[in-house]
């Protein structure tokens, strides 16, 4: 089912940041929202994830979302095994299955040798996978990616998004990725929706066809000049 | 690595050379007053707390003070966690709990040892008194503790729709673990302090505080020095307890 913004608004007391927004996310495809800081990308993901209220309407919302946060958001208390079945006890009730899950997501990210070892003992890299793990781990139909590779160097960001990508491509799952960064959003989406202004309006759609596993930013270079010029 | 290896060194001496200093300011003191019914000499000190251990009263006024100070401990503990939660998800609760607390916090220590003492017996007065003083620190470290939990984590557990008790005993609980051993490591042995204090006055039964008032009472310097030097050490071994047991428990740090 396709998410549907209708009519959406959303204001910060007097600062109107969206005013009768409307947008519609394909079901199975992966799509950017790209912005620059500050221009409401994370709104919109905390609208449908529904951790901030809104007017208007969201339409096709499943009853239950992953997200793969800017900030790895694991718990330190718990190995990585743990973090990920925290999230699974109320969806998948047989341990066998939930083991199974977990064990896939973290093979499929490379992380099967690090089972039982703490956030703390991980890297920023590692931690991320742990996080994109969950997400996959858990049955929802629709994952929310707010600026996931941000602040990462280039290979790091690379092993990241190839990992997300064979995740993703087992399952293609609805996502939603909000980014500021023009290379991230050409490798991994199959749609990229450009906004700014205030109140927030849509710039420029782009549709891409080629498939993620066979992209190279090197034969991008169009489209990123494309959507470079957008913000200049 | 040796520089490192020195410097860890130097920091398990530093509280050895601490009580070395204390003990050499203490001897010279003692040397130069030179009368050991206002100051005795550190060995004499120690040579009375020998001969009060190798007695059976020592023994039976250490475990009264410490199952009074233990008890009220515990009951304080567990009225401080249980108000702490139920402040922190009832904000109304807080608020009236609030001035509440900051009163208990202000009443002269003494007040309320002279009144408990007039309301109630010996034996039970020590540990109202003990409670009743650390519950407004232990209840402000529970509930900042519960305060500070980390909301990103929350909202992890919510969009993810965690069950409650699962969130409990996996994310709350020990997300409060180490604010809540620092504070209870803080006031334990505050307690005991209180405890023996609160003895002191009220005369009770089979107690540290009460041989302490026996021993000021017949100007016996070097013994009261003893039980006290006795209460510095139990009171170290708590603190030493709450670290080992807070070792075994928050292992992820």
């Amino acid at each position: 089912m396709n998410i549907v913004f209708n009519n959406f608004n959303k204001s910060y007391g007097d600062e109107v940041v969206y005013k009768d927004f409307n947008l519609e996310i394909a079901e199975g495809k992966i799509t950017s929202i790209l912005g620059g800081s500050g221009s409401g990308k994370t709104t919109l993901l905390n609208a449908v994830s529904g951790l901030m209220g809104y007017q208007g309407e969201i339409n096709g919302i499943p009853n239950d979302i992953s997200y793969i946060f800017q900030n790895q958001i694991l718990i330190p208390n718990l190995t990585v095994y743990k973090n990920i079945e925290y999230v699974l006890y109320a969806k998948i009730k047989d341990k066998t299955l939930r083991q199974e899950k977990i064990t896939n997501a973290l093979d499929a990210v490379g992380l099967l040798d690090s089972i039982k070892k703490y956030p703390s003992e991980l890297s920023t890299g590692m931690a991320q996978r742990v996080s994109m793990a969950r997400a996959f781990a858990y049955p929802a139909p629709l994952i929310l990616m707010d600026e996931p590779f941000r602040g990462l160097d280039i290979g790091l960001k690379n092993r990241l998004i190839a990992a997300f990508t064979a995740l993703w491509e087992k399952e293609r799952r609805t996502v939603i990725f909000v980014t500021h960064n023009i290379d991230e959003a050409l490798l991994l989406s199959e749609r990229i929706i450009v906004i700014g202004n205030r109140p927030v309006e849509i710039i420029s759609e782009q549709n891409i066809d080629i498939p993620q596993s066979s992209r190279r930013l090197a034969d991008m270079g169009d489209m990123h000049g494309k959507l470079l010029n957008l913000f200049s | 690595m040796m520089k490192e290896r020195l410097k860890n060194i130097l920091n398990k001496l530093y509280p050895l050379l601490a009580v070395a200093l204390f003990l050499v300011i203490w001897l010279v003191a003692a040397k130069a007053i030179n009368i050991e019914m206002i100051l005795p000499t550190p060995h004499e000190t120690l040579r009375r707390l020998f001969i009060l251990m190798g007695g059976g009263d020592f023994w039976v006024a250490v475990l009264g003070t410490l199952r009074r100070s233990l008890l009220s401990f515990f009951y304080s503990f567990m009225l401080a966690l249980v108000l702490a939660v139920i402040s922190y998800a009832v904000k109304p609760v807080y608020k009236l709990l609030s001035p509440i607390v900051t009163i208990a916090r202000a009443v002269p220590t003494m007040s309320i040892i002279l009144l408990a003492i007039i309301w109630l017996t010996s034996e039970s007065s020590p540990m109202l008194i003990a409670g009743l003083i650390v519950f407004p620190l232990l209840y402000a470290n529970f509930y900042a503790a519960l305060s500070g939990m980390d909301r990103e984590l929350i909202n992890m557990s919510k969009l993810y729709k965690v069950p409650f008790p699962v969130r409990l005993f996996k994310l709350y609980i020990p997300s409060i673990l180490p604010a809540m051993f620092a504070g209870i490591k803080s006031s334990i042995s505050l307690n005991l302090k209180v405890t023996i204090a609160s003895e002191v006055l009220a005369q009770t039964r089979d107690s540290m505080g009460r041989f302490m008032q026996i021993s000021r009472v017949y100007l016996d310097t070097a013994e009261l020095l003893a039980w006290t030097v006795a209460a510095i050490i139990f009171s170290y071994l708590l603190e030493i307890s709450i670290e080992l047991i807070k070792k075994a428990v928050v292992r992820w740090r």
